[in-house]
């Protein structure tokens, strides 16, 4: 039989384009383009972190630009302020900051703000991005599939097609450092 | 494999048209005795689509959103297939909106065109059929007897699982004499956790007989859990019908890719005479030729060697090939089923090991209730409620929901880690008015008329159905699950909400089986093929794959048609050795 789900199905209605957006054409104003220094990214790294409950590191600066690009592609030079003043309130906020607050951070500043915090953790998460506009409205970009960090969050399993470990493996209980 | 040839015309001993699972397979069977034999048989394998590159195809999938059964695989505008998102983006189906089971069922078996073929994306599940699958009618009731049965088929399924390399033990499905060649795969920890489940419900979980090496074998690695490998396998431990295709051409057959069959000719002596491809190997230049050979294999799968035998008419064959019975195309049988999916209330850690399924209940696959209602294969899918994209969509979900930070890697960890999805397959009984015909005023992109379905199941099939939804309901109960997939509360899974749902949704088929198009018989007025897979109506040709199923039975089909294969193969080359 085959395997689709609810959420599957919504998906697989809409129209798809393949490939990896980073090399897509991209309009930015901001301080950290594309030639940007590593401390340049690390605002958006830091929101970021604070959104997905995952410490993002240098490391992932690379990945940062693609997916900065990704959401800020098309957009008008007013909604690439808001990205920033985004990005730069939730930089400020304590590592620490709860759920709770966070929630109500946002909504001191305007659903529009809510609306692209949700849109950025969802980019991270899923290393996909929707296409509302322009000539790819209503179409899927992939922007990463392994380093999505879906795959950070469940930390009992990877990657589809990345080896697993050894043959076996899987007839034991996770035993790592779960969450739940 | 990549030094494909190019030619106009080709000229062999036997052509076997389609280079997948079971094509490859006598190609090397056929090649092998002649090289044991010391005998000069030319052997030329032909098929529609390309060698597939696996680390391409690897990347593929993984830049693919929508990442299904097919979309490692190149799509060639010359050999298209059915989708599966959309599969009537190629079948023709009518009745679109019609729920009732016993007038329309959405027909969704899948398939590909290249090099391997579908095995490339199959389950990996090598199961035999059980002895009374082969006698349907006289052990209970039901459906009709094959011509042959399993005593006959058991030596040929021992040499399919030596040459694919199958692990397995006492599994779940029949009873195998021989040892199997390599050690079993072993149960997930979530396979485990159901069959805790299911023993409250008197069943119990087994584990299922792979293709996929538990050791190094025949060249190829030990597989290492994948997860969700069932798309692709990065590294080959999962036997595919290439293995095969690769020993026959080093054994000196040759093969022909992205060369389309169009049409088989008929001589006035019913003898095929030769066939008719265009080669797309350069796909601005498209070149027709023709292939001569003494005898031809069609081995193209459920619905392409069907279709391609309804398309050649000429004065010889007024009905097409090989149809004096009017039996092409009839028939058809895919398995039909209603999934059922929820959360458990630990953590099962799905979307670790071989994808699908390494699990499976033992109950309900073969026995006398067989006199009441259809046999059912039920599985437990390793990767969750969807293999690829599962986690995703929690994530999805989860900020929907309006989770930021820890809270949302917790909730995504938390639904993911408990997800249970049970995977119904109900077998279908043979019906002549389920059938593949040509839809002429529909044309594929090369100007040749795609498939048209006609599909619905009877009540024996339905009943079938409803037990197998029921089941897996109440083991999700039994579990101590609290909501379904959906997040919606978990109900009782009562004859009346059955009703309910498949008169909104209806009952879709399967992926996994294509059957019955082409079927054996002894009788040519109600068969196309005898005991041997040759056709009735010409004497060099026969036609090999699913399509010869009498019955569908509810396990994974393509052991079985393996092993008809490579019987047929033995007959052939005795053909050869007394002609």
């Amino acid at each position: 039989m085959a395997l689709i789900s609810r959420s599957f199905t919504d998906l697989s209605r809409r129209r798809f384009i393949q490939g990896i957006a980073g090399t897509s054409a991209v309009i930015l104003t901001t301080s950290f383009s594309g030639s940007a220094r590593a401390s340049d990214m690390m605002p958006f790294l830091k929101a970021s972190s604070l959104l997905c409950g995952i410490e993002l590191d240098r490391s992932y600066i690379q990945l940062g630009e693609r997916i900065y690009r990704a959401l800020t592609q098309g957009a008008t030079p007013q909604d690439i302020k808001n990205w920033q003043r985004l990005i730069d309130v939730l930089a400020k906020l304590p590592a620490k900051t709860t759920e709770k607050h966070l929630h109500q951070k946002l909504k001191s500043m305007g659903p529009r703000y809510l609306e692209k915090a949700r849109l950025l953790a969802r980019v991270w998460y899923t290393g996909r991005i929707e296409r509302k506009s322009g000539a790819s409205a209503g179409t899927f970009e992939v922007i990463t599939y392994d380093e999505a960090l879906v795959w950070q969050a469940c930390t009992f399993t990877k990657p589809p097609v990345t080896c697993g470990g050894h043959f076996g493996y899987w007839q034991h209980p996770y035993s790592g450092t779960g969450n739940i | 494999m990549n030094d494909t040839m190019i030619k106009t015309d080709i000229e062999a001993d036997i052509i076997i048209i389609g280079a997948g699972l079971f094509g490859g397979l006598m190609a090397y069977e056929l090649a092998k005795k002649a090289d044991i034999h010391n005998k000069d048989l030319k052997i030329a394998m032909i098929d529609s689509g390309p060698v597939v590159d696996r680390v391409e195809a690897v990347q593929r999938f993984k830049k693919s959103p929508v990442k299904s059964g097919n979309s490692p695989y190149p799509k060639e505008p010359w050999a298209p297939i059915p989708s599966e998102e959309d599969p009537t983006d190629y079948y023709v189906q009518d009745g679109k909106g019609e729920t009732d089971p016993l007038k329309r069922v959405a027909f969704g078996a899948l398939y590909l065109r290249n090099v391997g073929g579908t095995s490339w994306h199959f389950t990996g599940h090598a199961e035999r059929m059980y002895p009374q699958d082969f006698k349907l009618k006289t052990a209970y009731g039901r459906g009709e007897d094959w011509p042959i049965s399993y005593e006959t088929l058991e030596p040929y399924y021992a040499r399919v699982e030596q040459a694919w390399g199958v692990s397995g033990n006492n599994t779940v499905v029949a009873p195998n004499p021989h040892p199997y060649p390599l050690p079993y795969t072993p149960l997930t920890y979530l396979d485990q956790q159901v069959d805790v489940a299911a023993h409250k419900l008197g069943d119990s979980v087994g584990p299922m007989p792979h293709c996929r090496n538990a050791v190094p074998y025949d060249g190829r690695p030990q597989c290492c859990g994948n997860a969700s490998c069932r798309f692709i396998c990065p590294i080959g431990a999962k036997y595919d019908g290439s293995v095969h295709v690769e020993k026959a051409q080093n054994l000196g057959a040759e093969l022909y890719t992205n060369h389309v069959v169009r049409h088989i000719e008929v001589g006035a002596d019913q003898q095929i005479d030769h066939i008719r491809f265009r080669n797309y190997e350069d796909p601005n230049n498209p070149v027709d030729g023709i292939a001569k050979a003494k005898l031809f294999i069609l081995a193209a799968h459920g619905i392409e060697s069907p279709r391609l035998l309804l398309m050649s008419k000429n004065e010889h064959a007024p009905h097409g090939v090989a149809n004096s019975s009017d039996q092409v195309g009839r028939n058809l049988m895919s398995m039909v089923g209603i999934n059922a999916g929820g959360y458990a209330p630990m953590p099962v850690y799905p979307y670790r090991g071989p994808v699908n399924a390494t699990g499976a209940f033992w109950q309900l696959r073969n026995g006398e209730f067989r006199k009441d209602f259809a046999s059912i294969a039920t599985i437990i899918i390793n990767g969750g409620f969807d293999p690829t994209n599962g986690p995703l969509n929690e994530a999805d979900r989860a900020i929907k929901e309006g989770r930021f930070g820890t809270a949302l890697r917790n909730q995504v960890f938390n639904t993911t880690a408990t997800q249970v999805y049970f995977d119904n397959s109900v077998e279908v009984l043979p019906d002549p008015e389920n059938r593949m015909t040509l839809a002429w005023d529909q044309l594929d992109d090369t100007g040749l008329p795609r498939p048209k379905i006609s599909y619905k199941i009877d009540e024996y099939s339905v009943e079938g159905v409803y037990i197998s939804w029921k089941r897996a309901w109440d083991m999700l109960w039994a579990l101590g699950a609290k909501t379904d997939m959906y997040g919606d509360p978990l109900t009782k899974p009562t004859r009346k909400a059955f009703d309910a749902y498949v008169a909104k949704h209806g009952i879709a088929s399967g992926a996994a089986m294509i059957a019955g198009t082409t079927r054996m018989g002894n009788d040519p007025k109600s068969s196309v093929v005898d005991p041997y897979c040759r056709s009735h109506d010409h004497n060099n040709l026969f036609i090999v794959g699913t399509g010869t199923y009498v019955t569908s039975g509810s396990v994974s089909p393509s052991l079985t048609a393996a092993a008809i294969s490579v019987r047929s193969a033995d007959h052939i080359f005795e053909t050869f050795q007394h002609a």
